[in-house]
């Protein structure tokens, strides 16, 4: 990023953006949770039985929209560019068991910061996905933190 | 199911461990529809300066709950959890997932208990730390 780039530019198109994304729906479908299962060595027996999808699938539920916001904002007009993304830290809330049924899912930036590090100039993003049920009631949220390391310009 | 009674500050829980096979890994970029080329292409990852393919956080910190969740025996106890990504996780590591007990209190009427989380790769090497914030019956 230059200096001559206000961070709080990218900051009201990031937010922009995901205003635009609005609410998303999203199906949780048990062949889906079935593979986690599979893949994570998870035996489902304790979910089964109460009708409820383990906690660990949380942040998988998620991870696919949060990979869109993320092409949405590297697509963004002031962002620089970026070599690569490291994710730095998360913070889970659960207020409500998942369960084999359709969520709302809504996105939120809560700050984006400008660092210089060992490895060079890097963007502290963070951001929110709120899960909610069909009543509109919280199910969870997902506050995630990544470092977007910036690629140095050519002069 | 793990009564408020028994818990016990200080207690270790017993750890969890999963080796981030490459076979299962694959299976799980096409479960999420993974972007990022750096949890799965080598070569991009080393220009970055990882020695392999690293494990996306997404995945590798969902074990942080099975200590807990294999000790409580009740998915819905869990409140709140917390993870720090400290160093990189590679594809072929074998992480071990530990929990402590480190607070037990009461407040609204709920029986709350503390855990410190953390993974540690083969080589010993803590790559990952977190909390976790539990509600347990009376």
């Amino acid at each position: 990023m230059t200096e001559e780039t206000p961070l709080i530019i990218l900051l009201d198109e990031i937010s922009k953006t995901l205003d635009e994304l609005g609410t998303i729906e999203t199906k949780i479908k048990e062949i889906d949770v079935k593979k986690f299962y599979e893949i994570t060595n998870n035996s489902d027996s304790q979910y089964q039985e109460k009708g409820i999808v383990s906690p660990e699938y949380f942040m998988t539920l998620l991870a696919p929209l949060a990979t869109k916001i993320f092409l949405k904002i590297m697509g963004q007009e002031n962002m620089p560019r970026i070599r690569g993304v490291i994710h730095s830290e998360s913070e889970v809330n659960f207020f409500k068991a998942l369960t084999y049924d359709t969520y709302l899912i809504r996105s939120q930036v809560e700050s984006l910061k400008q660092k210089t590090g060992k490895m060079g100039d890097y963007l502290v993003f963070t951001f929110r996905l709120s899960v909610f049920d069909q009543q509109e009631e919280e199910v969870g949220n997902d506050i995630h933190q990544f470092f977007l390391r910036v690629k140095k310009e050519r002069t | 199911m793990v009564l408020w009674k028994s818990v016990k500050i200080g207690e270790e829980l017993p750890p969890f461990t999963f080796k981030m096979d490459s076979m299962q890994y694959r299976k799980y970029n096409k479960l999420v529809t993974e972007v990022n080329p750096l949890h799965f292409d080598e070569k991009f990852a080393k220009t970055l300066g990882y020695r392999a393919i690293v494990v996306a956080g997404v995945f590798s910190c969902g074990f942080l709950l099975r200590p807990l969740l294999n000790w409580v025996k009740d998915p819905t106890a869990i409140q709140k959890f917390k993870m720090h990504f400290i160093d990189p996780i590679y594809i072929e590591d074998t992480l071990t997932y530990h929990a402590k007990i480190t607070k037990k209190y009461q407040k609204e009427g709920q029986n709350l208990v503390e855990c410190d989380l953390w993974a540690e790769n083969q080589a010993k090497e803590i790559v990952t730390t977190g909390s976790a914030l539990l509600s347990v019956p009376s």
